[in-house]
């Protein structure tokens, strides 16, 4: 379980990212975590990882991520863009395989026969060497990589980023398939993901919870079946309480009360534009804890 | 304490070397087309036997420093610093792996370095076979480890060393401390003043024109202790530096 209490972090005094940052993640769900440009999803998968350091109280199973423990970070695999931070990854001169040889002896868990179906599935070019890759190619192989690493916890940064139409529904399908299993045969507690995107279309059907951040705070922390609970999506009825509207291109959609009890299809890009802005009206009807 | 995987360790060394191969391949590079250059100049000044020879000494440690500037600068690149540091791996394990490469590559380097002394002094001296040229590269590389290097290593070397891993602990502790544009500010200007090995050059010769160097030559071995020391010290300050 990941638990956070009063984070603060800041890149500078004046650039404050986080005040006060409280989250609960229990285990066993694939969390998408949304936001706008800037607020602070890349900074906060790096912090939990121990990449960066934060002032407040947070761990993982217990453990605090910035003692970079090593028992604890066999099983937390921090997986970032390349775009983004260029001088991380774009000068690895090996191929992916010599890449897997390395990161099976740093992960107990590493799962060849995973990797090996994820790199077919996703068309990643074995032959080529990673920085001669492009975009879209390295992250393919570093997705499937990060993924075969079969860490408790995963964390994503933007992986669809550059991938083709293809890819993307492969790719959701191989998160599905590894995190539906434990780590391994002895393996008790589920495994968490924690995926960070702007494109909330590759999240449809893949995950089950929600994380939306907002200006130095998390605004929003549910289940899609807790959202799917109390809104509703679509075109509304007079006889519905509309919260939030938008132009789309066949009419109004909406995000509504649902009154009925009934589990209803939540769609995650009306959801994020309403929680931002009209936090006001949506988020009492949450308690901000799974 | 968990005990030291060289699994591990040799892991961790080959993910450091592969994520940043074409940095170091670089930095070998700019090396030795920088020696070139400047030997030129010198070779023009004061005529090649004098310095090839003579010089090399100081080449060599200058090569040194230039590696060990341009490794620490690697890790305190925020981000790669930061994700090579999230990977499984205690901070002793990473350090070990780190210090290996450090000393592989210096070993590497001082190799090279002598064979291109000894290659071009050979050059200079006589016109002899591929086959000769390349048996006595070898010896001479050989005996100039034991002519120059030991005497090397007697003088003054190990406080260079010494004094090239407390600039850095001092440097990241600072760093560390220091926030926004001055932490920037104040890092590059220690990368550069490093970069040129002026501190630790100045301070070996120093010591050498004054002969401290012969009466500390019994505790060499704490010298090296104290080096792995602050290297430790350093390894750690860099592992927190943040950007606040």
């Amino acid at each position: 379980m990941i638990s956070i209490k009063n984070l603060e972090y800041g890149y500078s005094s004046s650039k404050h990212v986080f005040d006060n940052l409280n989250l609960e993640l229990p285990d066993g769900h694939i969390y998408g975590l949304l936001g706008k440009n800037g607020i602070g999803k890349t900074t906060l998968l790096s912090i939990l990882a121990g990449a960066l350091f934060a002032k407040g109280e947070y761990d993982i199973d217990g453990i605090d991520p910035r003692k970079r423990n090593n028992d604890l970070m066999e099983q937390v695999r921090l997986d970032v863009d390349l775009d983004i931070n260029p001088t991380m990854g774009i000068n690895f001169a090996t191929k992916p395989q010599t890449l897997a040889n390395i990161l099976a002896d740093l992960y107990p868990n590493f799962d060849k026969a995973f990797l090996q179906k994820a790199i077919e599935r996703l068309e990643v070019p074995t032959g080529k060497r990673l920085y001669k890759m492009s975009m879209g190619e390295q992250r393919k192989a570093l997705a499937a990589l990060s993924l075969a690493c079969n860490t408790r916890y995963l964390f994503m940064d933007e992986p669809t980023n550059g991938m083709d139409i293809t890819s993307r529904t492969e790719f959701k399908k191989l998160v599905a398939e590894q995190y539906a299993m434990p780590c391994d045969e002895q393996a008790t507690v589920d495994k968490t993901i924690v995926i960070s995107t702007h494109q909330v279309d590759d999240l449809e059907g893949l995950i089950d919870a929600v994380i939306i951040l907002g200006k130095e705070n998390v605004l929003l922390c549910a289940t899609l079946e807790e959202i799917g609970k109390k809104l509703k999506f679509g075109f509304a009825t007079p006889e519905d309480t509309v919260l939030y509207s938008e132009s789309g291109a066949n009419g109004e959609e909406c995000v509504m009360r649902n009154d009925s009890g009934m589990e209803m299809p939540v769609n995650t890009r009306l959801l994020f534009s309403a929680v931002t802005r009209k936090p006001k009206v949506i988020l009492p009807l949450f308690n901000n804890k799974i | 304490m968990n005990k030291l995987s060289f699994r591990r360790i040799k892991a961790l060394m080959k993910y450091e070397i592969t994520s940043d191969a074409r940095s170091l391949l670089y930095i070998l590079g700019s090396l030795f087309v920088f020696e070139i250059i400047i030997s030129a100049v010198f070779d023009g000044l004061h005529g090649p036997d004098n310095w090839i020879v003579e010089g090399s000494d100081n080449w060599i440690m200058f090569g040194s420093f230039m590696l060990t500037t341009s490794l620490t600068a690697r890790y305190l690149r925020p981000t790669q610093t930061r994700v090579y540091l999230t990977l499984p791996g205690s901070p002793l394990e990473k350090f070990v792996a780190h210090i290996s490469i450090y000393f592989l590559v210096t070993a590497a380097i001082v190799l090279v370095r002598f064979g291109l002394v000894e290659l071009s002094t050979l050059f200079y001296e006589t016109e002899i076979s591929a086959k000769d040229l390349l048996l006595g590269v070898s010896l001479k590389v050989f005996d100039r480890f034991e002519d120059v290097w030991v005497d090397h290593a007697k003088t003054f070397s190990y406080y260079t060393h010494a004094f090239n891993f407390m600039i850095f602990a001092i440097m990241g502790i600072v760093v560390r401390r220091l926030r926004g544009p001055l932490q920037k500010v104040v890092y590059y200007f220690c990368m550069f003043f490093l970069f040129f090995g002026i501190v630790g050059s100045e301070t070996a010769g120093l010591l050498d024109v004054l002969n401290l160097g012969k009466e500390f030559v019994p505790f060499m071995p704490l010298f090296i202790v104290l080096d792995i020391f602050l290297g430790w010290l350093l390894y750690r300050s860099i592992c927190k530096v943040q950007a606040k």
